[in-house]
């Protein structure tokens, strides 16, 4: 139960966060991290995937209405988790993955990053390309995706130091 | 029909994927019409109510910054104060006092107003403001502060607004180069939220850097005269036709709080009047 309630707590923090005060910070004016996919990414793999990709629409709409936005973070979040099972068995064969949430302590061999990394692009790659739709520059899009994903691998490093020792113990 | 459903069954996930991608695409394509909606949108209530408590703490972090603008302005208008007198000195014993006071505040009138949400960092920009129906607000109204223009009201709701600033690709603003009385249309290319570009100046107009740029007063979006900027730098078009100038913007979008929303007195009649002259 309060694993449920934890995630839940994760959710809508995250949403929060990335529209309240990351939306906020630029780095170097047009770089930002975009980290509520996070909360998506850690839910345990025997999650029904019909319940992932439902929730994962509602993740990117919800921070799509607060950003005005319709749909674009909606498009890209519902990619990822999709993929999210398939982009798992990657790495992981299907016999090593539990029931825990999916994480640094949880996932062995540095799996968990590699599968992290290849999401994350995935997503950012996907938003920034709907954002700018015509490729009226090609080069500073080029640019975006790889430090906006940067930015984003810092806090889930951040945030692995938070979740790390309890999700090994849950 | 078992074959449909065991069809239906193994590709769950799939249909469910693809459904949701075609909803987000859908809103996603169809934007423009979502701006009458209010419902996805920073103006809806909800959202609304958020953005007025970021606001209640972000206010805070510039105070210092509006409190040097406020001085500024206070600054300008004393200043104009003291030009109006004397100019009112030199007209006391003709007739023309009752001109000169006609035109203060008759045209246009504004409605202060407080920005809860905005940013800088997407190629279409959005900024909303605490004001909406009950205030006065009606679209394509403008909005400017202190330093110069900021956008105008595309969307109203009850009690807020939403803005779309010079800082969104899809918006121009008529402006013109205060000196030679030029005529162009500002953009924005999405990149740098300093600088915006004022395209269709005739090539044989001179300009230099440094030169003023402010609206037109051609719509009854803002009247003649509001600051847009000073022109940082300036090149022939490609086909030589125009000139494209750069513009130093002299409001500072990331840093904004209070605005104002310009109301023409007479917007309403000549909305109509341009309307017939359409047809």
């Amino acid at each position: 139960m309060m694993r449920y309630v934890n995630h839940f707590l994760w959710y809508l923090g995250l949403i929060l966060l990335q529209v309240f005060i990351l939306n906020n910070t630029h780095f170097l004016g047009v770089f930002l991290p975009i980290i509520y996919i996070y909360a998506l990414l850690r839910w345990p793999p025997d999650m029904s995937p019909a319940l992932v990709i439902l929730l994962g629409f509602l993740l990117g709409l919800s921070v799509d209405v607060l950003t005005n936005t319709p749909g674009m973070n909606a498009s890209a979040t519902t990619l990822i988790a999709f993929l999210r099972y398939p982009t798992l068995r990657l790495f992981v064969s299907k016999d090593d993955l539990g029931t825990k949430n999916i994480g640094e302590t949880t996932l062995a061999n540095g799996a968990f990053w590699k599968y992290i990394v290849l999401l994350v692009l995935i997503h950012h790659a996907t938003l920034l390309i709907l954002e700018a739709f015509s490729f009226s520059n090609v080069l500073l899009l080029l640019l975006k995706i790889p430090v906006c994903t940067l930015l984003t691998l810092v806090f889930i490093f951040a945030f692995e130091r938070i979740n790390g020792k309890k999700d090994a113990r849950d | 029909m078992r074959n449909i459903l065991r069809f239906l069954a193994k590709y769950s996930t799939v249909l469910l994927f693809v459904l949701m991608q075609a909803i987000s695409l859908y809103l996603l394509f169809n934007y423009n019409n979502f701006q009458q909606s209010a419902l996805f949108s920073t103006a809806n209530r909800l959202n609304g109510w958020l953005y007025t408590i970021e606001e209640s703490v972000y206010g805070y972090f510039n105070l210092h910054e509006n409190n040097e603008g406020l001085l500024r302005q206070n600054n300008e208008l004393e200043l104009k104060i003291a030009n109006l007198e004397s100019s009112l000195r030199t007209f006391t014993d003709s007739t023309k006092i009752p001109l000169l006071r006609m035109k203060e505040g008759e045209e246009f009138s504004l409605i202060p107003a407080r920005v809860i949400q905005n940013s800088v960092t997407h190629y279409r920009n959005f900024i909303t403001l605490n004001v909406g129906k009950v205030d006065g607000v009606k679209p394509e109204m403008g909005v400017a502060n202190a330093d110069g223009i900021v956008g105008v009201i595309s969307l109203v709701t009850n009690y807020y607004s939403v803005v779309i600033p010079v800082l969104n690709r899809d918006q121009r603003f008529s402006c013109k180069l205060k000196n030679v009385n030029a005529t162009g249309s500002l953009t924005w290319d999405g990149f740098d939220r300093r600088f915006a570009y004022l395209e269709e100046i005739p090539p044989y107009v001179a300009v230099s850097k440094g030169d003023t740029v402010v609206t037109s007063g051609f719509s009854a979006v803002f009247p003649e005269g509001i600051m847009v900027g000073t022109v940082q730098d300036y090149k022939v078009s490609e086909d030589a036709n125009y000139l494209r100038l750069k513009i130093r913007l002299s409001t500072h979008f990331d840093a904004l709080s209070n605005v104002r929303v310009i109301r023409y007195k007479h917007r309403d009649e000549l909305k109509k009047l341009e309307e017939e002259a359409a047809l």
